[in-house]
């Protein structure tokens, strides 16, 4: 009897399509102040930390360097304290849909690229990459929606899968007045990048993510200051009824991790989207792509 | 053939809580009193010592978008919006958070010749001259390059 295979629109890809080649490393010795820089700098999410023999020995996320900072380490403390191991690896050839699994089994957000020489990486492949080659496939497909409606081809938008399909309805949330150790406590256990700040009035006022907090510890900011001291705002959201691709687009245009979902109040948050969520719905915009998963 | 030769002595300073915008105007300014490009700033404390460099590379690496690639597929509008939108995140950041940090430094009696071969060999084009913690000057490469050259070869 045949068996149903799955495709995606990532299938038959290989990671060296979308990693990037640019690592941020740094001597372990280093304080985990200068690695904060470095990750603000880049915009990078972790770091790869080497040993004195310039090799590779750990990693440090924002994960790592905020829950540093809420241990109260100083800021002087070198990377090589709170680095994490080992490290996890894919190959230059690997395709991308086992990458992506062995990210979301994992639970983790990058993987660093091996090439021939096992001992030297050759790039960084992270959930962001891999939807910018979504993205960009999506963009040029001959289904794609601009380009149908451009060509007076029925009604593409309709057609499309919406932020509701795939979005987290559970949003996590604090208030402005809320202190940072709180806010901690709350991103930890809910094993969450990013908050809801509300006002008194249960609005949204504000977001607080994993950058927002080691930019804090970076500036010298105390872990008992206000949400309100931190937060970015304005809160950036959109229409649980939006296509994914919209939201994708705003994500990865916005450099954004997340994007928080209203039901037409933007002063209502019903859920959010974040770049895993998009990834593992592994199709870029439409169903014509979601049912070409089955084949055979 | 010392730093006293080539160092500018009047230079404008960032400190460590200016916003990227008050970055960005402090270059024009210190550009228009220069008389020429100025693509890097000293960065003080309130103390007036010593504690970083910012330059429009620093900025620019801020700014340049994660996804770059995917940009140049968009249509001009949607790239103005996106752009804009980019940018607001830019407001939030202090000159502090970019700045580098790892600063190599100079005194007023370093040598001409150990200058350019620091310049050299780090890449730099700018350099502090710091005088018992306290800045007095910056030497740049423009500068070093014009005197050594055309004061020696004539």
């Amino acid at each position: 009897m045949p068996v149903a295979r799955t495709r995606s629109v990532l299938s038959g890809m290989r990671v060296k399509e979308a990693m990037r080649r640019q690592i941020i490393s740094l001597d372990g010795t280093t304080s985990i102040w200068t690695g904060i820089g470095r990750l603000i700098k880049y915009k990078a999410d972790a770091l790869l930390v080497m040993d004195a023999e310039g090799k590779p020995a750990g990693i440090v996320s924002k994960t790592d360097m905020a829950a540093a900072y809420y241990a109260g380490m100083p800021s002087e403390t070198p990377l090589e304290a709170v680095m994490a191991g080992p490290l996890h690896t894919c190959f230059i050839d690997d395709g991308l849909e086992h990458a992506l699994d062995m990210m979301s089994s994992n639970g983790i957000h990058q993987l660093f690229v091996v090439g021939a020489d096992a001992g030297r990486f050759e790039g960084m492949l992270n959930y962001g990459d891999i939807l910018g080659l979504v993205f960009q496939i999506c963009r040029n497909c001959r289904k794609n929606r601009l380009r149908q409606s451009a060509a007076g081809v029925g009604d593409y938008h309709s057609s499309e899968s919406t932020i509701s399909e795939v979005m987290t309805s559970a949003v996590l949330t604090c208030k402005v007045t809320d202190d940072l150790y709180r806010v901690m406590d709350s991103l930890s256990a809910c094993r969450m990048s990013a908050i809801l700040v509300t006002d008194e009035s249960s609005r949204p006022a504000g977001v607080i993510s994993k950058t927002n907090l080691i930019v804090a510890w970076h500036r010298g900011v105390s872990p008992d200051a206000e949400a309100a001291a931190v937060m970015s705002k304005p809160v950036i959201s959109c229409d649980r009824n939006e296509t994914i691709n919209q939201a994708l687009a705003r994500m990865l245009l916005g450099d954004m991790g997340r994007i928080f979902v209203h039901a037409g109040d933007p002063g209502t948050i019903v859920g959010v989207l974040s770049l895993s969520d998009a990834a593992n719905h592994r199709s870029g915009t439409c169903r014509a792509c979601v049912s070409s998963r089955m084949v055979n | 053939m010392h730093a006293t030769d080539v160092m500018t002595t009047r230079f404008m300073t960032l400190k460590p809580g200016n916003t990227i915008t008050e970055a960005v105007n402090r270059f024009q300014a210190a550009s228009r009193e220069q008389g020429k490009n100025v693509f890097g700033l000293m960065v003080t404390d309130d103390t007036d010592r010593l504690v970083g460099m910012l330059s429009m590379y620093d900025i620019l690496l801020f700014v340049q978008p994660r996804h770059a690639d995917i940009w140049p597929e968009l249509e001009d509008e949607e790239q103005a919006t996106a752009f804009e939108a980019l940018l607001g995140r830019v407001k939030s950041i202090r000159v502090g958070d970019l700045m580098t940090t790892d600063v190599v430094t100079i005194t007023p009696q370093t040598h001409l010749l150990a200058i350019v071969d620091i310049m050299i060999k780090r890449h730099i084009r700018r350099l502090p001259v710091v005088r018992d913690q306290e800045v007095v000057g910056i030497v740049y490469i423009s500068d070093l390059f014009y005197h050594l050259l055309q004061q020696y070869l004539g």
